[in-house]
């Protein structure tokens, strides 16, 4: 803290008007076993400081792994002849201090005290839990997790200070099924801000293995119009591109094929997205952005209509609008940017098995190749893996094939939402159903 | 456009002033960038002593990696360069091997005792209390294979980002349809330390540029991007060499070009790939499991089949980390093997994978150069460098006029691979039908599927014009490439996956 503020007042001192300092200190411990053995052990302290520096309504932003005082004196002073060299920008502003809300319970050092024998031995078991699922299990890439423990400071010289900790666990499996000469892999990993809010072994090993058990041998089927059920398993594919094209700064730009149509009913009426930022334990949750602006629950989607997009301080600045929180720095060195904290896809009434048993033509997807939904045009494509539906009964594996559809006939033929969310990544998803898709083959 | 050399040794006095007034680890403007022993990394002694260490407890071999990055880049959007970011990045990881296994720490900075202490963490690995013996250091010269005639720390900002203000407007003046141009600008100069058990002691500058180039156009509500990426491990002549404002006007008319697409087609037809990053299909449908590391797992569909045709007489295969000053070129690997080039498949034949030091021994090979890592935060595992597909006979208006009909692929964006099962899949940028032998119409939102093995042995046409393209590559962290190839037909075993 006293070091932050050191620096800042240094930034002051070498005349910047205004000036933030981002300071990320971080415990890191990892673990990878295959064949029942340690095959990797990975213990580090990453983390660095970084500067913006504001000056006649230029910046530049700095970055360093080098804390001593002349590296950090010497940075100052390039970055201010940096900013120099920057054009005006009038939106180029820092936020005022706000107010942070409640404890969001992120922070879980519980794991500090557990010795690394005994983590072994949970991968261990993890590993053989996977191997043993099925006799058709026969090679492992190994188990593994990670263990995150953060430190964030960040000062700037409009009064903000946002400091806390956070931690973050995953644990991962990946094993590979063999059926008739076909391999596939067995894989996936679940991610806590609290180690005791991971599914137990027996639970990751059954969402990821039976998978592979499903989806090995698949064959294409014939091209044409099919239903889509996309899974839990891949919110990825459509959420990564919203992420995008919700971006404020994409739709200022125009590179969002969401721009210019907020207030509009693009999509179905089940559909409703949320970035959640202050959910308790949430993985991406915090107290405040990476500028300091205090966190929020932003909802971009309501009953399919588009009711509002994610800023940072100086995009909002320009599009007239407050901050939504939503500032991140992906690693101490990496500029600030908008981007999503806990996104997705608000559960509906729909149950899965009802929306599988009343297909008469469709794909359960539970594989994506590809990023799926473009952010520019809204046309997705993508490679899949799923199960053929015919008449309700799931008919064999699939694979080989292509989906694609127009953003209309994607969003507006959302056709159910289900109630099977679940909340172990950054991008949730319960299962969706999309009336028809063109499937290539 | 070329830069008046003049102009540059202007700017270049003057910024060697101004940096005289601010001396220290952050000069990046200072015409020395990196100098070994100036910063206060670990001596020979100090070296040895974290060796030993981590070999305490047993283990093959033991590493210690050190590494100094000083970036500058910048971003030119709306019409101004609104910020630009100044990085150095400096620490030591150190890594304990042991037949599979590995143990690795690492420490921000270069401080001894901290250094030791992760020696004593890497070293955990092993309990076999049988060391590898510690051997005299002897220190390997540079291949050469990265070249630098103006370092990019020598030139001014103010010249780098002229360069990319005219790119910036030659975007614009392509067309009145192009209403968003963004250019990114990032270079650096990364310095590596490695020593290891084995007596092997490298010192080593590598520099990058990297630019990229997007262009929006936009008509009617319909919205398009063009993209074109300029990198290479060389000094700023790199960027005197070649026409930067023309690769503006590339990423422009694809943008422009792409207003006008129909929705792709979708099934089973024969594809057409233009030369250079097209060669990503051959990236991640093939040469990723080539691996050493999936290739000792049995995660590979290419285990245990060395010498076996699997590929088209046609498909001869290459990973060569010495080409010139190319993006994937590394001079000596992150464990310091010398670059080289090595030969995947020959005609058909698998002749051999990609391994670093631990898939070499453990599979019985020479290592060959492709233990790389994003940085010192991360440990070396075999990588790609340049993989291209090496020309053919064939001339590209012969291969298109023999098309009946297909796909003429011009631009993907980047894909993807399950190394098990050699199923890729890549999202297309700019494709145009191919009709009756000509290529006709564009089609956008397409992406393309596949097995690799499918792809290598339907190749039926390979013309005589390589060109390399330039990307990056995640396997759990993101090191430099180019994936290359000439103009290259897949005749069957793509399938499109689009709308219509």
């Amino acid at each position: 803290m006293e070091f932050v503020e050191k620096i800042l007042d240094k930034c002051m001192d070498t005349g910047a008007d205004s000036a933030e300092v981002f300071n990320l200190n971080q415990k890191n411990l990892s673990l990878t076993v295959r064949e029942g053995r340690l095959e990797t052990i990975q213990k580090s302290t990453p983390g660095g400081l970084a500067v913006r520096f504001f000056k006649d309504n230029k910046t530049a932003f700095a970055h360093t792994t080098d804390l001593s005082d002349r590296s950090v004196n010497d940075m100052i002073h390039k970055t201010k002849n940096m900013a120099a060299k920057t054009e005006p920008d009038e939106f180029a502003i820092l936020p005022d201090p706000g107010q942070y809300g409640r404890d969001l319970d992120i922070f879980d050092d519980s794991r500090v005290g557990v010795s690394t024998d005994e983590k072994i031995a949970f991968l261990v078991n993890l590993e053989k839990l996977a191997m043993d699922y099925d006799m058709l299990v026969d090679k492992s890439n190994g188990s593994w997790c990670s263990e995150v423990l953060s430190d964030i400071e960040l000062l700037n010289s409009n009064g903000v200070k946002s400091i806390y900790k956070s931690s973050y666990y995953s644990v991962g499996i990946s094993v590979i099924a063999s059926k008739n000469g076909n391999m596939f892999p067995g894989e996936g990993s679940v991610n806590a801000r609290h180690f005791d809010d991971l599914p137990p072994a027996e639970k990751i090993v059954d969402k990821y293995v039976s998978r592979a058990l499903r989806l090995v041998g698949g064959t294409p089927v014939s091209g044409g119009d099919y239903e889509i059920i996309f899974t839990p398993y891949v919110p990825f594919s459509m959420l990564w591109g919203l992420s995008f094209a919700l971006n404020g700064e994409n739709a200022l730009k125009g590179t969002s094929f969401l721009a210019g149509k907020k207030g509009e009913a693009f999509a179905d009426g089940r559909l409703n997205i949320y970035d959640d930022a202050v959910r308790p334990r949430g993985v991406a949750s915090r107290p405040a952005d990476h500028e300091g602006v205090p966190s929020q629950n932003n909802k971009l989607v309501d009953k399919g209509v588009l009711t509002g997009f994610l800023y940072d301080t100086r995009t909002a600045a320009k599009a007239g609008g407050k901050s939504t929180g939503s500032s991140v720095r992906y690693d101490y060195n990496a500029n600030p940017e908008i981007s999503t904290s806990n996104f997705y896809i608000a559960p509906g009434d729909d149950k899965a098995e009802d929306v599988i048993a009343s297909c008469k033509k469709g794909i359960i997807v539970e594989k994506i190749h590809g990023w799926g939904l473009y952010s520019v045009n809204g046309q997705y494509s993508a490679g899949i893996n799923g199960t053929l539906i015919r008449n309700g009964k799931r008919v064999k594996p699939v694979a080989n094939v292509t989906i694609a559809a127009g953003p209309e006939d994607f969003f507006k033929g959302i056709g159910a939402v289900c109630d099977d969310i679940a909340f172990y990544d950054r991008f949730s998803s319960p299962t969706i159903m999309i009336k028809k898709m063109k499937v290539g083959a | 456009m070329k830069i008046d050399r003049r102009e540059f040794l202007k700017s270049t006095a003057a910024i060697s002033a101004g940096a005289a007034l601010s001396p220290g680890i952050l000069s990046l403007l200072s015409g020395s960038g990196c100098s070994p022993g100036a910063r206060g990394d670990l001596d020979e002694d100090q070296v040895a002593a974290v060796l030993e260490k981590a070999l305490s407890k047993g283990g093959d071999f033991s590493e210690v990696y050190i590494e100094e990055i000083s970036s500058t880049s910048f971003k030119m959007s709306e019409g101004s360069f609104s910020t630009a970011t100044v990085g150095i990045s400096q620490g030591a990881g150190v890594r304990t091997a042991d037949g599979p296994k590995n143990g690795y720490a690492y420490v921000n900075g270069f401080n001894f005792q901290e250094t030791f202490d992760a020696a004593e963490t890497s070293a955990y690995i092993s309990s076999s209390g049988k060391a590898g013996g510690i051997a005299d250091p002897a220190a390997k010269s540079s291949p050469g294979y990265v070249t630098v005639e103006m370092p990019v720390s020598d030139v001014a900002e103010t010249t780098k980002m002229g360069l990319i203000q005219n790119a910036e407007q030659a975007a614009r003046d392509f067309n009145p349809l192009v209403t968003q141009v963004d250019i990114e600008y990032y270079d650096h100069m990364k310095r590596r330390k490695i020593a290891n058990s084995n007596g092997l002691r490298i010192e080593n500058e590598i520099p990058l540029i990297w630019v990229v180039i997007n262009v929006l156009a936009e008509k009617n509500g319909v919205r398009h991007r063009g993209r074109k990426r300029l990198s290479a491990h060389q000094g700023f002549e790199f960027l005197e060499e070649i026409d930067l404002n023309e690769a503006a006007r590339i990423a422009a008319a694809e943008a422009v070009t792409m207003l006008e697409a129909k929705p792709a087609p979708s099934g089973k037809m024969p594809v057409v790939l233009h030369p250079g990053w097209g060669g990503v299909l051959m990236h991640e449908a093939v040469g990723h499991g080539l691996e050493g590391d999936a290739v000792f797992r049995g995660a590979s569909i290419f285990t245990g089949k060395l010498g076996e045709k699997v590929a088209s007489d046609l498909v001869t295969l290459v990973d060569d980390s010495s080409w010139p000053n190319a993006r994937g070129t590394t001079d000596f690997d992150d464990e310091g093997t010398p670059g080289q080039r090595n030969i995947l498949i020959e005609k058909g034949i698998l002749k051999g994978y990609m391994h670093d030091l631990i898939s070499a021994k453990l599979l019985n090979a020479a290592p060959t150069g492709n233990g790389r890592r994003e940085s010192y935060r991360h440990i070396p595992i075999p990588r790609m460098t340049n993989t291209f597909l090496e020309n053919g006979a064939a001339k590209r208006e012969d291969v298109i006029a023999d098309t009946k009909n297909g796909l003429f692929v011009k631009a993907l964006s980047g894909g993807s691979v399950e190394p098990a099962t050699g199923e890729f899949n890549f999202d297309v940028r700019e494709a145009y039908l191919i009709e009756n032998g000509k290529i006709t119409t564009p089609v956008s939102g397409a992406s393309l599927i596949g097995k690799g093995i499918d792809v290598l042995t339907n190749i039926d046409a390979v013309a005589d014009d390589l060109e390399l393209g330039v990307g990056i590559c995640g396997k759990g962290q993101w090191v430099p490439v180019t994936s290359g190839q000439p103009t290259v037909r897949v005749v069957t075993g793509i399938t499109v996956g689009g709308t219509a």
